[in-house]
């Protein structure tokens, strides 16, 4: 009851306001209800190289020169994208000193197995290097990967709480709803079972060079954590969809029988009908804002680490391509077993990010009902 | 690589010409020749070794790993020549010896690089661990 009269009073307002055309002044009216400064304290503190603050961001989008902000350009992008790639520039370079290292440790003869020896103590000395080479990789992306689970929490209340206003509360429940099923089973399946067994996977495949028994459970724990991960996100997915469609069709539903019982009073002329839909225009438009607003959050705080992972771990199969003719095989599946530890590190992170941006889906689908 | 050649294709002839004369000459001509060729090779390995340690102090990768490396390398190489010149000098029980010692040497060497990264392995594991 509380709700629906909320709905009403920003309903009025913004009616008031399309009553007398000034559709920005109405857009203003929705963005005075919305309070993001939890949305811009957690942007600071993760994050200090994106200048523009949601909230500032939201406003932007509103008043369409979201991409005139500083911070939120290419050329920012680029910024951001120049030191990765020259860090990844430095790893090749790096591990292919150490597979020059291991090409000449293939020259000593077998005769006095001294060659056999040091090959074999070299293996394990260049996994310790590969090793150090990956843990900050690994550690960040556990660690972007609880910050999506969190950024998740910090988001419903705000946008769960505009929808409400909107009048959309099925859409609002369904927020809740998916938000649930994302932090309580699913982020929680990453984080205490396809994450470790990925990293343990991974670990398995190097100190075996990819090659004995020890690669084998490795195989089969990187088979059982992708397994585990496409179940996980199909099933996620699919409920997701349904629950969207559902909370959709109820909230189009309700929206339309607004529209037409206004449209239906005799108020001078179609007057009326036009002002509700102006007001529709503006809840719509700051919603979409607020979504993007919640999108761009999420991204901007997941995306350093997912294209850190992701430049390493092309760095690792770049330099096991070659590697392979200059220091032989074993080499090149050390590389290639850290290198698919951190593909299904980053896949686990991308399918975090999807299903969070899934979670926020609806929040722009609601439009096509109206 | 061609001074390298010269010094082979030099030291060999001269050896087969001195075995007539002196075989004990011959065989320390073979000695100083393989010296001088592991010398012109091993000078080569310093601009490898630099831009290792280089890019390792970048990534916080502890410059002793890439040390004990090249150590071991190192090891192998001289043991390898030790172990070859014994045999030239029909000396197999000597050449055994340098053989057995040099893997201890390569293993004594290796034991810290096993511990880090047994210990990174541990703790990649401990980490990703709920």
């Amino acid at each position: 009851m509380r709700k629906t009269l909320l709905f009403g009073i920003v309903l009025l307002l913004s009616v008031a306001f399309a009553e007398s055309d000034e559709i920005r002044e109405g857009i203003d009216a929705l963005l005075e209800t919305i309070e993001l400064s939890d949305w811009d304290a957690w942007f600071l503190q993760k994050d200090g190289e994106w200048t523009a603050l949601p909230s500032e961001y939201l406003r932007a989008i509103t008043s369409s020169d979201a991409f005139a902000k500083d911070g939120l350009t290419l050329g920012a992008i680029c910024a951001y994208l120049s030191p990765l790639l020259r860090s990844s520039a430095a790893k090749v370079v790096l591990l292919m000193g150490l597979a020059t290292i291991c090409a000449i440790a293939n020259g000593l003869s077998d005769e006095s197995q001294i060659g056999e020896t040091t090959r074999t103590v070299l293996r394990i000395g260049v996994s310790g290097v590969i090793l150090v080479l990956c843990f900050s990789e690994v550690r960040r992306t556990i660690s972007a990967i609880e910050t999506i689970g969190r950024t998740g929490e910090l988001l419903l209340p705000v946008i769960a709480g505009f929808l409400t206003l909107s009048g959309m509360e099925n859409t609002g429940l369904l927020l809740s709803a998916t938000h649930s099923l994302l932090s309580e089973i699913v982020l929680r399946l990453l984080e205490t079972c396809i994450v470790p067994c990925a990293v343990a996977g991974g670990v398995l495949s190097m100190l075996d060079a990819g090659e004995g028994r020890l690669a084998s459970v490795g195989r089969l724990l990187h088979r059982a954590a992708k397994g585990i991960l496409g179940a996980a996100c199909s099933l996620y997915m699919l409920i997701t969809a349904f629950r969207s469609v559902a909370a959709g069709s109820a909230d189009g539903l309700l929206l339309k029988t607004t529209k037409f019982a206004a449209g239906s009073i005799p108020a001078i002329g179609s007057l009326l009908s036009e002002s509700v839909d102006t007001a529709f225009q503006c809840l719509g438009f700051v919603r979409n804002a607020l979504g993007i607003t919640g999108c761009v959050l999420v991204v901007s705080i997941a995306a350093k680490p997912a294209l850190s992972a992701f430049m390493t771990r092309s760095a690792l199969r770049v330099s096991a391509h070659l590697s392979e003719p200059l220091s032989g095989k074993p080499f090149a599946e050390l590389l290639r077993a850290s290198g698919d530890m951190l593909h299904l590190l980053l896949l686990s992170e991308l399918a975090a990010i999807a299903m969070t941006l899934m979670m926020i889906a609806p929040v722009f689908g609601i439009g096509k009902y109206v | 690589m061609e001074r390298l050649i010269l010094i082979a294709v030099i030291g060999s002839v001269t050896a087969i010409l001195m075995r007539t004369v002196r075989q004990e000459y011959a065989v320390l001509i073979g000695i100083a020749t393989a010296v001088l060729l592991l010398l012109g090779t091993l000078l080569r390995l310093t601009g490898i070794a630099e831009t290792l340690h280089r890019i390792c102090a970048e990534y916080r990768i502890a410059p002793a790993m890439i040390g004990s490396i090249l150590k071991i390398l190192g090891i192998a190489y001289l043991t390898e020549f030790g172990v070859n010149v014994s045999k030239d000098a029909g000396q197999q029980a000597i050449a055994g010896g340098i053989s057995i010692g040099g893997r201890v040497l390569i293993l004594s060497c290796a034991l810290p690089a096993v511990v880090t990264m047994l210990e990174t392995g541990i703790s990649l594991i401990r980490e990703a661990s709920p």
